[in-house]
């Protein structure tokens, strides 16, 4: 590869999108891949941890939809 | 979910992660950020839909960058229809504030300087189509693919010297 391809390439590359639009647009085609019902039988000890963990991921994919 | 489904969303994960970020690319450098995200997602729309009904084609990349060359023209005229401005063989692309540095600030906007049509197949050949297939794509023949070529790449190298970058 000559010295001008490389260049190329470094300038589309510098095109790429961020790993935040990646997932925003896949949140919005697929947006069942981030959402559904899950029935998981815990430790009542775990439940409240599980509760914490879901309110969370909950918190990041609506900052994702922004 | 049904086995099915899974079958159908592993599917759809692994194009999605082969080639999102080339389609993006590829409307990015046509049209700017806006514009791509949501070009690129009009196209892994149709992505999802084939999966969805299982009209799967045999080469995913070559299908895929058909849509996107179909929705880029579609862009176009509706652009160029409602607005009568600059046409893409001669608008060069406006960069929005980007945290790049050094080489790459200047290699983007030595690409960003070229007019649409240039960039347009620089970008395809460095994404690793053939000049034959960037005619499919583009309904010309490979030697007018070949003859652009030429003079994008004479044009792209002299971007480079306007932006201060060296072929040495």
């Amino acid at each position: 590869m000559d010295k001008i391809e490389a260049l190329l390439q470094q300038a589309v590359h510098a095109f790429s999108p961020s790993t935040t639009v990646r997932e925003r647009v896949k949140f919005r085609i697929c947006p069942q891949q981030f959402s559904g019902v899950s029935v998981v039988f815990v430790h009542k000890d775990g439940a409240k941890i599980m509760e914490s963990v879901f309110k969370r991921y909950e918190k990041l994919m609506n900052k994702i939809d922004a | 979910m049904s086995t099915s489904e899974t079958e159908k969303e592993t599917q759809f994960d692994a194009v999605y992660r082969e080639l999102f970020g080339d389609v993006y690319a590829y409307f990015n450098i046509c049209f700017g950020e806006q514009t791509a995200e949501d070009l690129a997602q009009e196209a892994f729309l149709r992505v999802w839909r084939a999966v969805d009904s299982g009209k799967i084609p045999d080469n995913w990349r070559a299908w895929v960058f058909r849509c996107a060359v179909n929705l880029k023209n579609d862009f176009l005229r509706r652009k160029y229809a409602e607005s009568g401005v600059q046409s893409f063989e001669t608008a060069v692309l406006p960069l929005t504030a980007a945290p790049d540095e050094g080489e790459t600030l200047a290699v983007k906007g030595a690409l960003a300087r070229l007019v649409g049509t240039d960039r347009e197949v620089l970008t395809l050949k460095s994404m690793g189509f053939t000049s034959d297939e960037i005619g499919e794509l583009l309904s010309i023949s490979g030697s007018a693919v070949r003859t652009r070529l030429q003079k994008a790449k004479q044009n792209f190298q002299n971007a480079l010297e306007t932006e201060g970058v060296t072929n040495g």
